[in-house]
């Protein structure tokens, strides 16, 4: 009798266990959340119907955890191409984040957004940007950096810092002959960030209907510049110049706003951006005698004014202007073991932060529409690119159907006109590059 | 005057006397015991029709909502998407302010990663190409509205007073809006929405309450657009009350959560 109570007992135990356990798990599951696309694409030329062979995000996965004001977040992705049947595995998130009552902090690998104009933002600078994704929208199109970050929410005031301990340069791709913005060979960067924390803060205020937000960034350039030049004297009494690359160290200030104006939304962004040559690590180099530093302080700066007006059906009409330019610029080389400085002019000046679009043209208007139609079922997106500070034209038209929940097929058209007389036009360059996509994406 | 004339001016009299004016309706209406907070799971289907063929589209999410009693906000609420997944994660945030200054309200892109205020003009726009308008979302201030009562009439079988309610601010997308109100529980059963020419725009039916506990709760609301023949329903699905919602949840940081 005894031996069937104890026995009876034990099996009671074992089924408290599974309860308990079946409990666990679920108020686990319950806790955890997911959400997931799967994209096949391929984009062909318009010109003579190749297909173009670049990576693209295969899987993208967006796992969380929350255990109560704690988050945990990971979004890993597999890009894949179809040349060579080359899947590569990113972790492109993943962080931890804690909400207080008073704001957020956040640590690990992640992606910012900052600026309040749509796609095109100059204080956005704290992630590097991925160039085989340029014509992405949204957060797609940048690189998640390990960060630590607070926001402060008080009242009408927002407070933001960021902390970056190492630098991150953009992807930009390279023996890629169908990419037309990409580079012929890899880059070696002789001259890696010596003083690699970068620091940023953003405090945003409302004051009835206007948000405004001030910016500043100091970190180091996301595309790498000539650091030095080594003068090589040959038989023929030709000198070339071997460039060596290495990052500027970059300040940024920025200011932007969000105003409501009768029916458009006026939304506004500016950067002042100031570079210089950064600290070289010369430790493990020997230094040739004829090595030479390029001493360089440059001031530029990039505007986005965007206005946009929502009709009643909901289509969005949108206008951007985007202009880059060169306020001050000073060169000169320094001879790394005499110390003699002499002036230099042969220097060709480009941005190293802010919008990637700016290389397109100093002066550029983007004319937009995009709306979702028949519940959701239809997308339509149309944008114009028009070059003001010379010739060339980008239009981009494309259509989403999802004929059931979670699957959408994608039709888009990205068609370039460049400068025939001008082959250094970026227009130019990237006529080639005109293709028709076709996507399909299934959300689960 | 004659003594059956005088009996039936008595009579008209009396039943005048007897019947609530519409401030009181409203403000009884106004009054029924609501909980401090309510979280609601919901199933919202976008519904076509185009002759006897109807097509649905169904997206579920979750509504997060707590009263105010400081004298600056009425209540505050959240909305998060949890399907489709294309757009889970995307929210919408409301403060109900009292008195007639303008509501904030914010809407959450996660494939942004950015937040975007919504300005009071932009409140007649459809919310999510639903048939439901920002200010639909947007709970209404008793003193937003001067009414008054133009009768009774039935509605989903139930005997109701029938309010017009004249917004005084002029920010209202509508000119004017009849509110069918059950007699009996002081609910609301169905509201038209008149457009600024005064022609009748929408219907709002609420056929079904539930009385859980000590709150009632309408677990169905259908939105007609009467210009396109398109409807929104609003299902619920799972209902808790009073489960003492932090005010953190209601902010821009649990926003972006998800």
């Amino acid at each position: 009798m005894r031996h069937a109570t104890s026995r009876h007992k034990t099996t009671m135990n074992k089924i408290s266990r599974l309860l308990q356990l079946s409990v666990l798990l679920s108020t686990l599951s319950a806790q955890l959340n997911y959400a997931g696309e799967i994209n096949l694409s391929v984009m062909t030329r318009t010109s003579d119907q190749s297909q173009i062979n670049l990576p693209f995000r295969l899987l993208s996965l967006n796992l969380g955890y929350t255990i109560g004001s704690l988050d945990i977040k990971t979004v890993p992705t597999i890009e894949y191409r179809y040349d060579s049947s080359k899947s590569t595995y990113d972790l492109w998130e993943a962080y931890l984040a804690y909400y207080p009552e008073w704001g957020e902090i956040k640590f690990g690998k992640q992606i910012h957004a900052w600026g309040l104009v749509d796609g095109n933002n100059p204080t956005d600078n704290i992630n590097p940007y991925d160039y085989y994704y340029l014509f992405k929208q949204g957060t797609g199109q940048k690189i998640g950096t390990f960060s630590f970050s607070a926001k402060l929410y008080f009242r009408d005031y927002q407070l933001e810092a960021i902390i970056i301990p190492k630098h991150e340069a953009n992807r930009i791709p390279s023996g890629e002959k169908d990419y037309p913005l990409g580079l012929p060979l890899e880059q070696t960067i002789d001259y890696p960030v010596v003083d690699e924390i970068e620091v940023g803060m953003r405090l945003q205020k409302t004051i009835g209907e206007i948000d405004f937000g001030v910016s500043m960034f100091n970190g180091h350039d996301r595309t790498p510049s000539v650091s030095t030049i080594s003068f090589m004297e040959m038989k023929n009494g030709i000198i070339p110049k071997i460039p060596k690359l290495g990052y500027r160290a970059t300040s940024v200030l920025g200011l932007d706003f969000v105003a409501f104006i009768g029916d458009l939304t006026i939304r506004g962004e500016g950067a002042f951006f100031k570079t210089k040559s950064s600290k070289l690590d010369l430790t493990t180099l020997p230094i040739p005698g004829n090595l030479f530093e390029i001493d360089q302080e440059i001031s530029y700066s990039q505007f986005v004014i965007q206005t946009e007006y929502t009709t009643v059906s909901d289509i969005m009409i949108l206008g951007q202007l985007i202009s880059s330019s060169v306020n001050d610029e000073q060169y000169s080389i320094r001879h790394l073991l005499t110390g003699q400085i002499e002036p230099f002019f042969n220097a060709e000046f480009r941005p190293g932060m802010g919008t990637p679009f700016a290389m397109f043209s100093d002066l550029a208007l983007i004319v937009g529409s995009s709306g979702i139609l028949m519940d959701d079922r239809l997308e339509l997106k149309g944008n114009a690119m028009m070059n003001l500070d010379g010739k060339g034209v980008m239009i981009s038209v494309s259509t989403g159907y999802s004929p059931w929940m979670n699957w959408k097929f994608e039709l888009g058209l990205i068609q370039f006109k460049g400068d025939k007389e001008n082959l250094g036009n970026v227009f130019t360059k990237m006529e080639d590059f005109s293709h028709i996509r076709l996507g399909l994406f299934y959300n689960f | 005057m004659t003594r059956k004339a005088q009996i039936l001016f008595l009579l008209i009299s009396c039943h005048l006397l007897a019947q609530p004016s519409a401030q009181s309706i409203m403000e009884k209406m106004d009054q029924i015991q609501k909980p401090i907070d309510v979280q609601t799971t919901l199933k919202m289907t976008l519904i076509s029709s185009k002759g006897s063929k109807e097509r649905h589209r169904s997206r579920e999410l979750t509504s997060f909502q707590k009263k105010y009693e400081d004298g600056k906000f009425k209540s505050k609420s959240l909305l998060r998407f949890s399907q489709p997944k294309e757009i889970v994660g995307t929210g919408f945030l409301t403060w109900d302010r009292l008195g007639l200054e303008p509501d904030d309200q914010w809407l959450y892109l996660p494939a942004l990663k950015k937040v975007k205020r919504i300005r009071t003009k932009e409140k007649g726009r459809s919310f999510m190409g639903t048939d439901f308008s920002y200010e639909d979302l947007s709970g209404r201030y008793l003193g937003a509205d001067t009414y008054e009562l133009m009768g009774e009439d039935r509605i989903h079988g139930t005997v109701c007073y029938k309010v017009r309610a004249n917004p005084i601010e002029k920010e209202s997308h509508y000119s004017s809006r009849m509110v069918y109100v059950d007699k009996e529980n002081l609910l609301m059963k169905r509201v038209e929405f008149f457009n600024k020419k005064g022609n009748i725009y929408k219907i709002l039916d609420i056929p079904n309450h539930v009385k859980n506990g000590d709150y009632w709760t309408a677990t169905k609301m259908i939105m007609k657009n009467m210009k396109n023949a398109h409807r929104t329903e609003l299902t619920v699905t799972k209902v808790a009350y009073d489960q003492k919602l932090q005010d953190n949840v209601f902010t821009e940081s649990f926003l972006k959560r998800n």
